[in-house]
């Protein structure tokens, strides 16, 4: 299932939300904050599970169709050794993420062979007008919808084709996930 | 607290984070934090801990979960504040 999530760094480190107790008992669990304080660098930290939170709420959301929430504590995370993948539970349901840090980004999605993950400093059209391109159509009249819900997908006017995807913008980064189909 | 004076108070909490300027002029109980007004979802928590302060209530998560509109905002700060 596709989800995807993208902090712009420059942005997020002025925040200083792993200084913040409040704020972590708003969207940590217990375990989750005793990991950021003893991180090396709190603040990434706080952003790696912040992203692999919303990531898997995507994912969630979608599967299920359920409506939205505000509710980042029942996401739970837990990491490798490495850190560069993990896994979030929430109500009995498991996601495999995926983790790619830069200096001035994170980026999340969940782990999935047939997911392209796409992301870019343009703005958002462009950069989705340069991944249908590469995968799908040359075509550019598109509309991004949202369901009832606020899901989000694709219609691809020329192809008659709705292709669900997965939207994130942070600061100056956009990035989508879109699950790979050939027609 | 009148209706009137909760809402007053939660446009001006929420300025600093509004992305769209164009749902702020619009500000009513509809309006979606996210949607209207493009708050980012980390924002949105920072909007939660502000509201706790301005009004000095205590948001628990289960009640956070459902503040998605000014609308559910007002009736989650409504229920918290004390009566009379």
């Amino acid at each position: 299932m596709i989800g995807n999530d993208i902090i712009d760094l420059n942005l997020a480190r002025t925040e200083k939300k792993s200084e913040n107790l409040r704020i972590l008992q708003k969207i940590c669990t217990e375990g989750e904050i005793e990991l950021i304080k003893s991180s090396e660098d709190p603040e990434l930290f706080f952003w790696k599970v912040w992203s692999m939170k919303e990531t898997a709420y995507k994912a969630h959301q979608r599967l299920f169709d359920i409506p939205r929430k505000l509710n980042p504590q029942k996401y739970e995370c837990h990491f490798n050794p490495g850190n560069k993948v993990g896994l979030v539970s929430i109500d009995g349901c498991d996601y495999n993420v995926k983790l790619s840090i830069s200096a001035d980004s994170i980026h999340c999605h969940t782990r999935d062979a047939s997911i392209e993950v796409f992301t870019g400093v343009k703005n958002k059209d462009q950069i989705l007008i340069n991944f249908l391109a590469s995968h799908y159509t040359k075509e550019r009249t598109f509309d991004l919808r949202k369901n009832s819900q606020g899901i989000p997908s694709c219609y691809l006017h020329n192809l008659k084709k709705i292709i669900p995807l997965s939207v994130s913008h942070h600061g100056k980064f956009t990035a989508f996930a879109i699950p790979l189909i050939k027609s | 607290m009148s209706e009137k004076e909760i809402l007053t108070r939660l446009k001006k909490i929420v300025e600093p984070y509004v992305q769209s300027l164009e749902g702020l002029q619009n500000f009513k109980e509809e309006t979606d934090f996210l949607n209207d007004l493009q708050i980012n979802s980390a924002n949105l928590v920072d909007v939660i801990l502000d509201v706790e302060d301005e009004f000095n209530i205590e948001i628990d998560n289960d009640s956070m979960e459902g503040m998605l509109t000014v609308g559910d905002a007002k009736a989650i700060i409504q229920r918290k504040l004390p009566q009379g």
